[in-house]
């Protein structure tokens, strides 16, 4: 298996199947890919993906609000010992009700309470002991506010990773977008968020949306105000080892892509050798196929 | 579960699936996990009611935050299910997934409730709608987007099977068991490789559309003994009533209803 590289900062992208072929040409411009989903049934391309780059584990595992089910655990276990990266990574969100009777099917921050924190903290712990490697967890934003907080979003995640021993996967639009709706500088914004604890960021656009009437995640690359918050968050995060360009989109372009590891490259100064690496691979593309017609589930 | 494609009439039950209403009445938090709840019904449920910690102008953006889920949530279900149709027509005057932006949408929002059923075939609906009105590029067009629709009702239901009787087995909500006159994995196969389908490729197929709980979508050819257990997988009756039903043994029945609820076709009960 592929590892991250030992002797400076990797840069990578998340894994987006239709850009396959053109991943496969380009691992001089990638270092490691995040998976948020299993490969399909009929990814042809991913065996030699597994062979090229280190593989994150970000799925959606489960949300650490609740206690994880036996089928949940199972499966991030498998995932983590396909894949093999050198941690795995969650999200501070609760998005479906406990009877699973709605779900946002969407990132949404939990309460910042007492409550809450606890659940987190102990979900982790049975999260973590169950993949047998290191956890790291994501800061998701909010749009409006819950009189019923009892800490900030700093306080929360502080007290968690010092309970919890888990890294830091810090999304840096997330933080200027919490920011923004709170009508803060990102970097005041920044105060009291435990950036000795990162070990990975992530970088990506924002956009304008007409319901929000404002900037939302998007599947945008990163804008030069993005990249130098990101890197000012590097450099005070001393334990930090990847950044990973955050879009995972069927819109993504092999050309957008490019364009965005460029930038993000550039932006933390690593190099890239354009011709060194670069891999043959003039395989015809495949569409992805999410039904199954084997006619025999057995 | 055999592949073999046979013809079998549909009872309208089937193919029509029982639809949920919209409106929730708001349990009251007690406890701050609870308080999250009442939240998420709130941002998914446009029925329901303000939880009391959110202030007007908070309710307000929370709703905003409400109709930004559904749009992402249903373009997203669009895309992946009207991919065969968006590959093959060179009349479409937009992409399918674009309806989210119109004020067809917008007057459907008021009535949503993400995930549910019965939005979900509202929404698939107004897409064949849409597309319907298209120039046809062959004769399979409208089996191919009642395929694409069946297929999305499946990427766009969340909803679980909540109301089954223990020792019953019934068929799950959201499945759905379609007759077509074509062959549609040869007509889909052809698609995918790019090419229009060169021969007739007129055939009576049954399939049957169905997710797990863990969101896995299946699409299965039914022979006539799955047909006949189907059927019979009403929630009224037991393993030995469905085995009767279906003129088979008994352990061969239980041996198709495992097969059905291992792809969310069924519910055991």
């Amino acid at each position: 298996m592929p590892e991250l590289p030992q002797d400076r900062l990797a840069v990578g992208a998340f894994y987006n199947p239709h850009l396959a072929e053109f991943i496969l040409e380009h691992a001089d411009l990638i270092d490691h890919l995040a998976m948020a989903d299993p490969p399909a049934a009929d990814d042809s391309f991913f065996l030699a993906i597994q062979q090229s780059f280190p593989l994150l584990l970000h799925d959606y595992l489960g949300q650490l609000s609740d206690p994880l089910s036996e089928f949940a655990l199972s499966r991030a276990q498998a995932l983590q010992e396909r894949y093999r990266g050198p941690w795995v990574a969650e999200h501070f969100q609760c998005l479906h009700t406990q009877d699973r009777s709605h779900s946002l099917d969407y990132v949404f921050p939990p309460l910042y309470t007492e409550e809450f924190l606890d659940r987190f903290c102990q979900n982790a712990e049975i999260l973590l002991r169950a993949v047998n490697a290191p956890l790291i967890m994501e800061n998701i934003p909010g749009f409006f506010s819950i009189e019923r907080a009892q800490m900030s979003e700093a306080e929360f995640l502080q007290r968690f990773f010092e309970r919890t021993g888990c890294g830091f996967l810090i999304d840096v639009p997330h933080i200027w977008l919490a920011a923004h709706y709170k009508g803060m500088d990102a970097r005041e914004y920044l105060a009291g968020f435990p950036l000795d604890r990162v070990v990975e960021i992530h970088v990506a656009g924002v956009e304008y949306d007409r319901d929000l009437r404002g900037p939302w995640i998007a599947p945008a690359p990163p804008s030069d105000e993005i990249l130098a918050l990101a890197r000012w968050v590097a450099e005070r995060a001393p334990e930090l080892r990847a950044v990973t360009l955050d879009i995972f989109s069927p819109s993504l372009t092999a050309a957008e892509l490019e364009a965005a590891m460029r930038k993000t490259r550039e932006a933390f100064h690593t190099r890239i050798d354009v011709d060194a690496g670069a891999r043959a691979f003039s395989r015809s593309f495949t569409t992805e196929i999410t039904e199954d017609h084997r006619g025999n589930p057995n | 579960m055999p592949s073999v494609s046979s013809v079998v009439k549909l009872p309208k039950s089937l193919t029509t699936a029982p639809a949920s209403t919209g409106i929730m009445k708001m349990p009251k938090a007690s406890t701050d996990r609870e308080l999250q709840d009442e939240i998420i019904r709130y941002l998914t449920d446009a029925g329901s009611q303000p939880a009391a910690v959110l202030n007007p102008s908070e309710a307000e953006k929370a709703q905003r935050f409400s109709r930004f889920l559904a749009r992402r949530y249903y373009r997203d279900r669009l895309h992946r299910a009207f991919r065969y149709s968006r590959n093959v027509s060179n009349e479409l005057p937009a992409r399918v997934e674009d309806l989210v932006d119109s004020a067809e949408f917008d007057s459907f929002l008021s009535r949503c409730m993400l995930g549910s059923l019965l939005s979900a075939r509202e929404v698939g609906e107004m897409a064949i709608a849409r597309l319907l009105q298209v120039k046809a590029p062959g004769p399979w067009w409208p089996e191919l987007l009642h395929y694409e629709f069946s297929f999305f009702v499946q990427l766009a239901t969340s909803e679980i099977d909540t109301q089954f009787k223990k020792g019953f087995p019934a068929i799950a909500k959201s499945t759905i068991v379609r007759e077509f006159s074509w062959k549609m994995p040869a007509l889909l196969a052809s698609l995918k490789s790019g090419q229009l389908p060169a021969e007739d490729l007129r055939g009576r197929t049954v399939l049957l559309f169905s997710r797990t709980q863990h969101g896995k979508i299946y699409v299965v050819e039914l022979d006539a003994t799955a047909m006949q257990v189907i059927n019979a997988a009403n929630g009224e009756g037991d393993v030995v009533e469905i085995a009767s039903a279906a003129s088979i043994p008994e352990a061969h029945a239980q041996q198709i209803l495992a097969s059905l609820a291992e792809i969310g076709a069924v519910t055991l009960g």
